[in-house]
């Protein structure tokens, strides 16, 4: 088990930035996730640790060795494909010995760790199937079998949950999460879904157009996202421009929203996830603590525990998510006021 | 409706029928022949395996079979582990100039082989190889090396790179990811192009009477020069042999490589 650092990583494909300068720790044990749009580097970033991409400027660390000039196949990593990459001529057993046999341990041990793997995947009794004979989250549970038996020094995986469908996917989540805790590995891995991101990682770090926009722990960037891309990329989130003033932000109609910071130098936004809003038909009476929003009801979208509604106000439009319950008591359309403690209020400083 | 069906289907059996005709009823005949007694292909046929043991003394026929066979082998060898090298070798890297050589593949298949060999003959005794054995196994390679690289390229656009990465990120060296990953899928191809390979080679005759010495030439030359002198039914029964052994060939070789078709 080891850390992964990687310091000033800066790869171009011609003109277009793949990584720009990208700086980043990989804690010991913890399960790190790349999140990004497509085209922001994250595969690339990952692909970079594992070697098969060499930065053009930049240094990768595994467990404090500089591995820039270290092949793929002398790294000591565990990688997991999207499309899984099974070995089609090869069964389930071989499949996750592979690495084993590359590295010469004689058949009795392979077989030993074969079996222990497949426990730990709860695949026993598969190994002699083919790949072709597996269902999708068989052998995603093989393919992640095979990337940690060789006992690597991190675990990479790339998109590992996006070909399966929505119940199997939150299924493996949970497993994914016991197996890297069992086994206690570094693990870096990508994806595009902020959910996953969210519910899976200790730590996230979130790329854009090549660069590292920001990185820390998931409640900590959803609840403090700092900028505008972390706040709309993490979750959804609504933005209020105006002039800091004292006591609040001044909207451009004349609301002012309370700031319960003790600096309002520098406010400039606010972000407000649409799940901290409520929508009532009347006017509360404005505090000081609750911000205060005047505007129409355009529509509600339900889906299903939750609907969205979208409203009209401050010469924009902004989303309020509403549970199924107090559906009832907002009214169907026209003049709403919506309102949030000031304390859910965000700050962005981009 | 079933009456324009059934017409359709009649024209297309008898379609089907007359091309299997003209193609096979010469072999026929001359593979009759071959056991015929009569020199004349005079009527009926008295069976006879004479001309196959005629052939079997004719110390010069043999040989040249034996040349020819070798000299396939060779060229088979040969060909299949470049054009399969020249196949990975496109199929995984980037590098100046690709394009270009994967257009230059082609056209060898297209010219006419009479063209190539005269300007192999050329070159060769410009560039000091002559004629010789050498030099025929030299020019079967150079024609059958665009087949096995097509054939086996062919197999390797439905391989997934990913497999060659997941097997390196596993800690397998290049070596061992095409033995026990990459070969393994591209086999049947591998197998289809060797047969490609071998018949090039084996039923060549326009580049092995340009390349051999007169002393040492290949079956096909050997039956063109013999028929020259006058036609025996001997040529029928070599002929019958080499259709057979070729035919078997090219039947499996489609059974390896189903033109694209399997996956």
């Amino acid at each position: 088990m080891s850390e992964v650092r990687v310091r000033n990583l800066s790869l171009a494909y011609g003109a277009t930035k793949a990584l720009d300068d990208v700086s980043l720790d990989f804690p010991d044990g913890q399960l790190f996730g790349l999140l990004g749009p497509s085209g922001s580097g994250k595969t690339t970033l990952l692909r970079c640790v594992a070697g098969f991409v060499f930065p053009d400027h930049g240094s990768v660390m595994i467990g404090g060795e500089s591995v820039e000039r270290v092949p793929v196949e002398k790294r000591e990593i565990g990688m997991m494909f999207q499309s899984y990459a099974l070995f089609p001529n090869m069964s389930v057993a071989d499949n996750i010995g592979f690495g084993l046999k590359v590295r010469h341990l004689d058949k009795p041990e392979i077989a030993r760790r074969v079996g222990e793997s497949l426990e730990l995947v709860h695949l026993e009794g598969l190994g002699d199937r083919r790949p072709h004979a597996l269902s999708g989250g068989q052998r995603q549970r093989v393919a992640l079998a095979r990337a940690i038996v060789t006992r690597p020094r991190v675990l990479l995986l790339d998109e590992p949950l996006s070909a399966l469908d929505k119940a199997l996917r939150s299924e493996m989540q949970v497993e994914l999460r016991r197996i890297q805790r069992e086994v206690g590995i570094t693990t870096i891995f990508v994806t595009h879904d902020q959910e996953e991101a969210l519910t899976l990682s200790d730590q996230i770090g979130i790329l854009r157009a090549g660069r590292l926009v920001r990185s820390g722990v998931p409640r900590n960037l959803y609840h403090v996202p700092q900028d505008r891309f972390t706040a709309s990329f993490l979750g959804e989130a609504n933005f209020f421009d105006g002039k800091a003033e004292q006591g609040g932000l001044r909207l451009a109609s004349g609301t002012l929203l309370p700031w319960p910071g003790q600096k309002v130098e520098g406010l400039g936004t606010l972000a407000v996830r649409p799940e901290e809003m409520t929508i009532s038909a009347a006017g509360p009476a404005e505090r000081n603590e609750t911000c205060a929003i005047r505007g129409e009801l355009v529509r509600i979208s339900f889906s299903g525990p939750t609907a969205l509604c979208l409203v009209r106000g401050e010469g924009q439009q902004f989303s309020v998510l509403v549970k199924n319950s107090e559906l009832t008591e907002i009214p169907v359309s026209g003049p709403v006021t919506v309102s949030w403690p000031a304390a859910r209020s965000m700050q962005i400083r981009d | 409706m079933s009456q324009p069906r059934g017409i359709s289907r009649v024209l297309g059996r008898g379609y089907v029928g007359l091309v299997l005709f003209f193609l096979y009823a010469p072999i026929l005949v001359m593979a009759l022949m071959s056991f015929n007694a009569s020199e004349f292909y005079a009527f009926p046929l008295s069976f006879t395996l004479d001309w196959y043991r005629r052939l079997w003394g004719n110390a010069g026929i043999v040989a040249s079979a034996w040349r020819s066979l070798w000299i396939a082998v060779a060229t088979t060898a040969i060909a299949t582990v470049l054009g399969t090298a020249a196949a990975l070798a496109l199929f995984r890297y980037e590098f100046r100039g690709k394009r270009l050589l994967q257009a230059l593949l082609f056209p060898p298949i297209a010219i006419p082989w009479l063209i190539i060999g005269t300007a192999m003959l050329i070159f060769f005794f410009w560039v000091g190889i002559g004629r010789g054995t050498p030099a025929v196994i030299l020019g079967h390679v150079a024609l059958a090396l665009p087949y096995v690289i097509v054939v086996v390229a062919a197999r390797l656009q439905t391989f997934d790179p990913q497999l060659e990465e997941a097997a390196r990120s596993l800690g397998a060296g290049q070596w061992v990811v095409t033995r026990d990953v990459t070969l393994p899928w591209i086999a049947s191809g591998v197998v289809a192009g060797a047969l490609f390979a071998f018949a090039v080679s084996f039923d060549q005759f326009v580049v092995s009477y340009f390349l051999a010495q007169p002393g040492d030439a290949t079956l096909p030359v050997v039956i063109y020069t013999a028929i020259r002198k006058g036609f025996t039914p001997e040529i029928n029964a070599i002929s019958t042999i080499i259709i057979a052994v070729s035919m078997a060939v090219m039947l499996a070789a489609s059974r390896f490589f189903k033109f694209g078709g399997e996956r």
